[in-house]
């Protein structure tokens, strides 16, 4: 009899064992997450497209995705949850600027100090943001969610996050997954619309050798950059401020030390707890919904007319300029930042119909201005829309 | 040359500022939110009286201490004008907070009660430690109904604040009892399809990037320009013999200047043949940690003795 209800006794703990187990809560959402996830990892490792990136989203979205019974503090949205509290630096916009931080410790605007009229070009690319803008609006998107899913068009990981966290959390998963993967298919995306919107001749221009900058020019960016972009527009402080003080701490040439740390393990440490809980918050319940559909539709349009922007500029721009001084239209792409890659683009595209001409270090300009441009027209949203 | 950059700044600076209002933090951000003169049933203060009051709101987003300010019915009149005493913690008001004073002209009832009463003169200021005014209202004593206050809230139709009657009144919290439009919805209900937010961002973005590539066109031709006098003191300092060679019209090109280069470097890769086949013994030692060792971490064999 006792033997009896001692084995009635384990049967109910391992059913309710495995009431707790993944394989009994899991959901065709889940499935579908995780195949994504590890597609990710795939991608990442046997493609190579942005693995920094690509391979601890494609992981946090296995993390996020382990079926569970709620309420045993475990998910990301639990609160007191190891997950949770590291998703609270996405959550309140705290990674992105850190990002920031070590993107200009690690960036050289030289190419852009040397020829700023390439700038412009970095402010042409935004188009894209508006015109994703418009387009969210007409498909029924909420004013703050349009303008959220208006900044994948910037191909700016951070920015993306720190403006969705602040206009959209709930669409911030997505946001981030759709800007993050387009940015790794930009080899894909931009060469067919810069071949389709420029003539041979355009694509064999050769431009000028940019002049060498002094350091004080050096110096001198950052701090008036700074204080211009930011005095205009505020809102943007969190990511120019950072991004100009990290290229402060590169050229002032006398804290190698900060630098090195920024452009080192401090963006490795926060490019991994990012990826990670970004992927993480995609969890099936959240994330598998026609709203995303809408989201990835809405970046790739963006990305699309991010580039037409740039190129279309460029050519246009050309018209003002005298022969000698013209700018090759194959950087126009650049100005969607997505540093380096699409300025690796122009150089590619620019190889293949001439193995001599290096547009590399001209794209440059564009897409480090594409940076400042985005971060300035994330702060522009978040002002109007806050 | 450092003039000029000077001014090249202090011009970015001016367009920057374009001649906006510049926004002090601290008392500047304390507010007269809501003020109910005539107090029936509504609102008890801290000896149970139905007492006219006023309620400041903190507008910012630090802590402001309104301790040494004051608060007047009538500008001079030391009678009507009260002084908020300084050494009461709780006259810190939080960023965004309120903290509300009774005016029953009875001031040794506490910090928070006024030596003044509202229904006399109309009118009502808050005023820094120097008496200069951070915000001040008028009413008609005459037209206050019983527990209606008076205070600032949003009107549905335009979306501007108001100063006027409160459909209830909202001690210690915000006027508005319904729930808000966000600002982006309001936005949107002004541009329904986007363009105006398209085209207006477009231009800031555009400005700002315009007013770095002047700034930097600029001072790149500055930088141009004192280097080439920089080199032309460095010749007007040089022997004849070396002017003659740092002519223009002789100066290397780049690839001439490469070809150089790697001669340069291909004659020091020979120069160091010998050097190539010393062979440098470093001793190998490994930093020791009781957290690698392996006395530590592995259980050692029993032996026998």
């Amino acid at each position: 009899m006792e033997n009896h209800s001692f084995i009635e006794f384990i049967g109910e703990n391992l059913r309710q064992f495995l009431s707790y187990t993944g394989f009994a809560n899991v959901t065709w959402g889940h499935v579908i997450m995780i195949a994504i996830g590890l597609y990710f990892i795939y991608l990442a490792i046997a493609k190579k497209f942005e693995p920094m990136l690509l391979l601890p989203i494609g992981f946090g979205i296995l993390v996020g995705n382990i079926p569970f019974v709620p309420g045993l503090q475990i998910g990301v949205y639990e609160d007191g949850s190891v997950m949770n509290y590291l998703y609270f630096g996405v959550l309140k916009g705290i990674y992105p600027p850190l990002i920031f931080l070590g993107i200009g410790a690690m960036t050289d605007f030289s190419a852009l100090i040397s020829n700023p009229k390439l700038m412009l070009i970095g402010a042409a690319a935004q188009l894209g943001i508006f015109g994703a803008y418009i387009a969210a609006l007409a498909l029924g998107f909420t004013a703050a969610e349009a303008g959220a899913i208006g900044i994948i068009g910037g191909a700016d990981g951070p920015t993306a996050i720190f403006l969705s966290s602040k206009l959209a959390p709930d669409l911030m998963g997505a946001i981030a997954i759709a800007a993050y993967s387009y940015m790794a298919l930009v080899p894909v995306i931009q060469p067919p619309i810069m071949k389709l919107l420029t003539t041979k001749k355009e694509r064999v221009i050769r431009m000028r050798p940019p002049r060498q900058v002094s350091q004080r020019e050096k110096i001198l960016f950052p701090l008036v950059g700074m204080l211009l972009t930011c005095f205009l527009v505020p809102s943007g402080l969190p990511l120019l401020g950072m991004l100009f003080f990290g290229n402060l701490l590169k050229e002032s040439g006398v804290t190698k030390r900060l630098a090195n740390t920024a452009s080192g393990p401090l963006i490795d440490i926060v490019t991994i707890l990012i990826g990670l809980t970004v992927g993480a918050s995609t969890q099936a319940t959240t994330f598998l919904t026609w709203k995303s559909l809408g989201i990835f539709g809405l970046g790739a349009a963006s990305f699309v007319v991010a580039t037409f922007g740039g190129v279309l500029f460029v050519k246009f721009f050309n018209l003002f300029l005298k022969e000698g001084n013209k700018i090759n239209p194959l950087i126009g792409n650049a100005g969607v930042s997505a540093v380096p890659d699409s300025a690796r683009v122009s150089q590619e595209v620019g190889m293949h119909y001439d193995k001599t001409n290096y547009l590399l270090m001209h794209a440059m300009g564009p897409n480090v201005a594409g940076v400042i441009g985005s971060a300035a027209a994330a702060g522009i949203l978040l002002g109007f829309l806050s | 040359m450092m003039k000029r950059l000077l001014l090249l700044l202090c011009l970015a600076g001016a367009a920057a500022f374009g001649g906006g209002t510049a926004y002090a933090q601290g008392l500047k951000d304390i507010r007269i939110n809501e003020v109910l003169v005539d107090n029936q049933t509504s609102y008890i203060d801290d000896h149970g009286n139905h007492v006219g009051w006023i309620e400041l709101h903190n507008t910012g987003y630090s802590n402001v201490n309104i301790g040494g300010a004051y608060l007047t019915v009538r500008r001079g009149d030391a009678t009507r004008t009260y002084r908020i005493p300084k050494n009461d913690a709780r006259t810190l008001i939080a960023p965004q907070g309120y903290v509300i004073f009774f005016a029953d002209s009875s001031s040794n009832r506490g910090t928070f009660h006024t030596n003044f009463v509202l229904d006399e003169t109309g009118y009502l200021a808050f005023m820094d430690q120097g008496k200069n005014v951070v915000d001040s209202i008028v009413y008609d004593v005459k037209a206050q109904l019983p527990d209606v206050s008076i205070g600032w809230t949003d009107d549905p139709e335009t979306g501007a604040e108001t100063f006027g009657p409160l459909a209830g009144i909202t001690p210690m919290q915000a006027n508005e009892i319904e729930e808000k439009m966000p600002a982006s919805e309001k936005f949107r209900l002004r541009d329904p399809s986007g363009g105006v937010m398209a085209l207006t961002a477009m231009s800031v973005v555009f400005s700002a990037l315009v007013l770095l590539y002047l700034i930097f066109k600029n001072l790149g031709r500055l930088m141009v320009r004192a280097s080439v006098k920089k080199e032309q003191k460095a010749v007007a300092a040089m022997p004849e013999a070396a002017k003659t060679a740092a002519k223009p019209d002789q100066e290397l090109i780049g690839e001439e200047i490469a070809a150089i280069a790697i001669a340069l470097r291909r004659y020091e890769e020979d120069m160091h043949d010998i050097e190539s086949h010393i062979l440098t013994i470093n001793r190998v030692a490994r930093a020791y940690s009781p957290w690698s060792s392996k006395i530590y971490g592995l259980n050692n064999q029993p032996v026998r003795k």
